[in-house]
């Protein structure tokens, strides 16, 4: 597993550490002991959730429609119309 | 499952500019002040989101947000204007039920290189010049408007830090002070492992309260993990998720996907030398299946559990909603499944 200057993957470094995590640690009070009262019960109520990726950061593989129509191919007002129409 | 079987032939997203591949160059194109993001902002994501969001049973959002839409670019490009949508967002969590992780995901400089860090570079430069003392003025920003609110349950102080080409005293002295900032709200203070190792925050912490490790897992993005066989990709998620378990501080899958195989023409390993990496196994539907449902099971070993993706376009396995309107048919299919995949978990 390299981390070349090319590699901007977040996920080769996510599965690089399965191979180099060594032993589990040993089992100690959780760190997690509430001083202040959650809205949310951590480490006993499960979360399940989602990601509301590509929203309000963009990500390219997420919404390549938003890079698609870029200065490169639009020449003009009219063309831009047009593209965004097309995408409707 | 119709959708599953053609979905593996890939669908192709065209993308005509290289030079306009981030929101950084987005900006630099179309202005700081541009509204032209607004209709993706009032479209993409819509309270019936979170409303079908919670029809499905789930009970959590992680919500990424960038510097710039928090505290304005500082002198970079970005277009501005997308943290409105955040208040929204919150109080239509509130409406349904559902609780918010806010997750910083891009900070000055790029803290990690990747392109959903809003600059793509080739090493991270965060922690250079201002660029800490920037992110927590963001993250105050999210303590002073949201730390207090009854949806929002944690505030992430920065997705994936890029722990291998940063210097990690520097960004542990950065999760500190982020957190001695945040302790006094009524959030847990997500952190991510930095790509440190998920076991590798054990003796980190002492004495800060409500610290929650953010991990993320996918069995996707390099040749090795593409050539593993079903058996080795449902091993590596077991070991992955006793891993979790096994932490002493709540630990949770901020982000992963059941996805074996990566189609996207825009997407991350687009930057690696070879335009495409190779599957050498082929991946029947009921392998994936399968996948799907011991990656889920052996992730919520963790004492918190699992956020994965919700919209999609295109790539249903990355995804758990789709948002192709044109398509309503696979979107109802996609659908059904989403429910099916939830009863059964």
């Amino acid at each position: 597993m390299i981390f070349s200057a090319k590699v901007t993957s977040s996920a080769v470094a996510a599965v690089a550490l399965l191979a180099t995590v060594g032993n589990a640690a040993p089992a100690s009070p959780l760190s997690g002991i509430s001083k202040r009262d959650l809205p949310f019960a951590f480490g006993k109520d499960k979360v399940r959730g989602v990601n509301l990726g590509g929203w309000l950061v963009l990500e390219p593989w997420i919404t390549p429609s938003i890079f698609e129509a870029t200065p490169g191919n639009v020449v003009d007002g009219k063309m831009e119309s047009m593209l965004r129409n097309r995408e409707e | 499952m119709l959708w599953m079987v053609r979905w593996s032939q890939c669908f192709e997203i065209v993308k005509n500019d290289p030079n306009i591949e981030t929101e950084y160059t987005y900006g630099e194109q179309y202005g700081w002040d541009s509204d032209r993001l607004r209709d993706h902002w009032n479209t993409w994501i819509t309270e019936d989101d979170f409303k079908e969001i919670a029809s499905v049973g789930l009970n959590f959002v992680r919500l990424p947000i960038g510097y710039w839409s928090i505290i304005g670019g500082q002198g970079a490009p970005f277009v501005y204007g997308a943290y409105d949508y955040v208040g929204k967002a919150v109080g239509w969590a509130g409406n349904h039920g559902i609780k918010v992780m806010l997750d910083l995901h891009g900070a000055p400089r790029s803290q990690n290189g990747f392109d959903n860090s809003g600059q793509l570079k080739s090493t991270p430069e965060w922690t250079q010049g201002d660029s800490v003392e920037v992110t927590l003025k963001a993250l105050n920003k999210l303590r002073d408007d949201f730390g207090s609110n009854p949806n929002v349950a944690s505030i992430e102080l920065l997705n994936e830090p890029l722990g291998p080409s940063l210097d990690m005293d520097t960004v542990r002295q950065f999760y500190m002070d982020g957190w001695g900032n945040l302790k006094g709200t009524n959030v847990a203070v997500a952190f991510h492992d930095a790509f440190e190792g998920v076991n590798s925050w054990n003796d980190w912490g002492s004495g800060m309260w409500n610290l929650l490790l953010d991990t993320h897992h996918y069995e996707v993005f390099d040749s090795g993990a593409l050539q593993m066989s079903p058996d080795e990709h449902v091993g590596t998620a077991c070991g992955f998720g006793s891993q979790m378990a096994s932490n002493n501080k709540w630990t949770i899958a901020g982000e992963w996907s059941g996805a074996l195989t990566d189609c996207a023409k825009v997407s991350i390993e687009s930057s690696l030398p070879s335009t495409r990496l190779q599957h050498t196994n082929k991946i029947t539907v009921a392998q994936r299946s399968r996948y799907w449902r011991k990656i889920r099971r052996h992730l919520q070993q963790g004492r918190s559990r699992i956020l994965l993706h919700w919209l999609m376009r295109r790539k249903v396995h990355w995804f758990r909603q789709g948002s192709q309107r044109r398509r309503p048919l696979q979107h109802q299919a996609l659908h059904r499944s989403t429910v099916r995949r939830i009863r059964e978990g």
